[in-house]
């Protein structure tokens, strides 16, 4: 469902502050009442927050991690599936 | 009830590593927040109705107010007053609300800044970012100059 609409636009800007970074993300260009939208909106802040934890002590959230997503798979995946009977 | 009357301003959210008991530690003794909130200690008497203070290495008074809810390990509201100086005392307070939430293996912190008309928002953005080292952008400063027309 999310190949049907245009593509949208991701801007990252990384401006040094001392001896810190900031990095600022800025999605935009979406389709009116696009989907993607909703979808990605919780999204970021779990990716730039384990960003910032595997840059600053090596080790990334584990909700992030390869193991978590094929659990995350496998629960869309029952969740299809019981949505189907 | 006192929270209807805030309007929900700002939402910042991150994910961290840690338990929830250990956010909350992080967000209520002085022992943290010392060390990541510009070196300012909290005091915070541990219920609802209870006093909160945000105190400068100075002695100085940074953020005042009243907590409205206090839920271990949960939630955390409280009223913020910025006391530092002459021009902020004189803004209406916020209501700022922590909601700490289990999320997969790290702990979802939600931090929303509630705002009547006229709140600290633009103030405390643009301190903060002084204090960053990064100031406002133009566009920003235009916004400021408006939300300063709100208040007169």
């Amino acid at each position: 469902m999310f190949r049907r609409e245009k593509p949208s636009r991701v801007t990252f800007e990384l401006e040094p502050i001392g001896s810190k970074v900031k990095l600022t993300v800025t999605h935009d260009e979406f389709e009116p009442g696009s989907e993607v939208h909703a979808a990605v909106s919780n999204g970021w802040a779990v990716v730039l927050a384990s960003l910032k934890s595997l840059l600053e002590t090596g080790r990334a959230l584990a909700m992030t991690s390869p193991q978590a997503m094929q659990r995350a798979k496998w629960d869309a995946v029952a969740r299809a599936t019981g949505d189907a009977r | 009830m006192r929270e209807a009357t805030f309007v929900p301003k700002t939402v910042y959210i991150t994910y961290i590593a840690a338990t929830r008991e250990r956010v909350w530690q992080a967000l209520t003794t002085p022992e943290f927040t010392q060390q990541y909130f510009f070196g300012r200690s909290i005091e915070i008497e541990p219920r609802s109705g209870g006093n909160f203070v945000l105190r400068m290495s100075d002695g100085r008074d940074d953020v005042k107010g009243k907590v409205v809810e206090w839920s271990p390990p949960r939630r955390l509201s409280v009223t913020w007053r910025v006391d530092c100086n002459e021009a902020m005392r004189t803004l209406p307070e916020c209501l700022v609300t922590y909601d700490i939430e289990q999320a997969g293996g790290a702990v979802k912190l939600t931090v929303e800044r509630g705002a009547s008309m006229g709140c600290a928002r633009r103030p405390a953005l643009r301190r903060t970012r002084r204090l960053a080292g990064d100031p406002l952008q133009p566009e920003e400063r235009a916004g400021n100059r408006q939300g300063a027309r709100h208040r007169t």
